[in-house]
């Protein structure tokens, strides 16, 4: 998001095979969307609280990423679309 | 200056921009599809994200299930922009894809013109100096549509 400068890391990841253990949705930071346009968009997805978006939104900002939501598979890749519908960096990963 | 949008009390926004500023998203928008409707290229990869970075056969499963869902969006966001560009006023949906259009833009150029968040904008002589204004104002557009639909 523009700002301030902050290191991205590459998104990584385990690869277990296990189906059952939960997923985690992960937003990265990026330079070109907007801070406000990242907190409206996880507000608009996942009805989060202004306040709640935007505490994520700055862990995105400040960590590089932010874990946004979590669920079965299904889920988190329904999730991870909605917020590529909005064109934010987003992927998912098991939760360890 | 006027602010480009302004709620109203019918719950609908007026578009104060002047014919110059749509024409020119009249014209930004069909050039993405255009784009678009090429396939999978460079300029546009930042808009198809990977979903698993660290897993090859779920992320071509992804790819396979949502690309077109995704492509559609994009087209329909965008092709709203070109019909209600000269518009007085805009529902809330239909700024709604103007914010996801113009932003989708946004992306494309940005990618193109490889910013950081250091970035600052280039000197006049510079051959990106034009595609970067035009990345600043779309970035001056979507705020303040943010900022309108988040106060809504």
């Amino acid at each position: 998001m523009s700002t301030a400068p902050v290191e991205v890391e590459e998104p990584t990841s385990d690869t277990t095979t296990d189906t059952d253990s939960p997923w985690v949705v992960l937003v990265w930071n990026d330079p070109i969307n907007l801070m406000s346009y990242v907190t409206l968009v996880l507000q608009k997805v996942f009805g989060y609280s202004r306040d709640k978006a935007t505490g994520m939104m700055l862990d995105v900002h400040e960590k590089g990423r932010a874990v946004v939501s979590n669920g079965d598979r299904e889920k988190a890749e329904l999730d991870v679309f909605r917020l590529h519908e909005y064109g934010l960096w987003a992927t998912m990963q098991k939760d360890d | 200056m006027p602010r480009p949008f302004k709620l109203q009390s019918d719950g609908t926004f007026k578009v104060s921009l002047g014919d110059h500023e749509r024409q020119l998203l009249a014209n930004l928008a069909p050039q993405l599809v255009a784009l678009l409707s090429d396939g999978p290229s460079d300029p546009v990869r930042r808009l198809f994200p990977t979903a698993y970075p660290s897993d090859e056969r779920l992320e071509a499963n992804y790819q396979s299930l949502v690309a077109d869902d995704l492509l559609r969006t994009r087209l329909a966001d965008l092709e709203a922009v070109e019909t209600t560009a000269m518009n007085a006023t805009l529902t809330e949906s239909e700024l709604t894809k103007w914010m996801k259009a113009i932003n989708g833009i946004r992306l494309v150029l940005g990618t193109q013109l490889d910013v950081s968040e250091e970035t600052i904008a280039p000197e006049e002589d510079d051959p990106n100096a034009a595609t970067f204004a035009l990345y600043e104002y779309l970035g001056y557009l979507t705020e303040n549509i943010v900022q309108l639909l988040t106060a809504h």
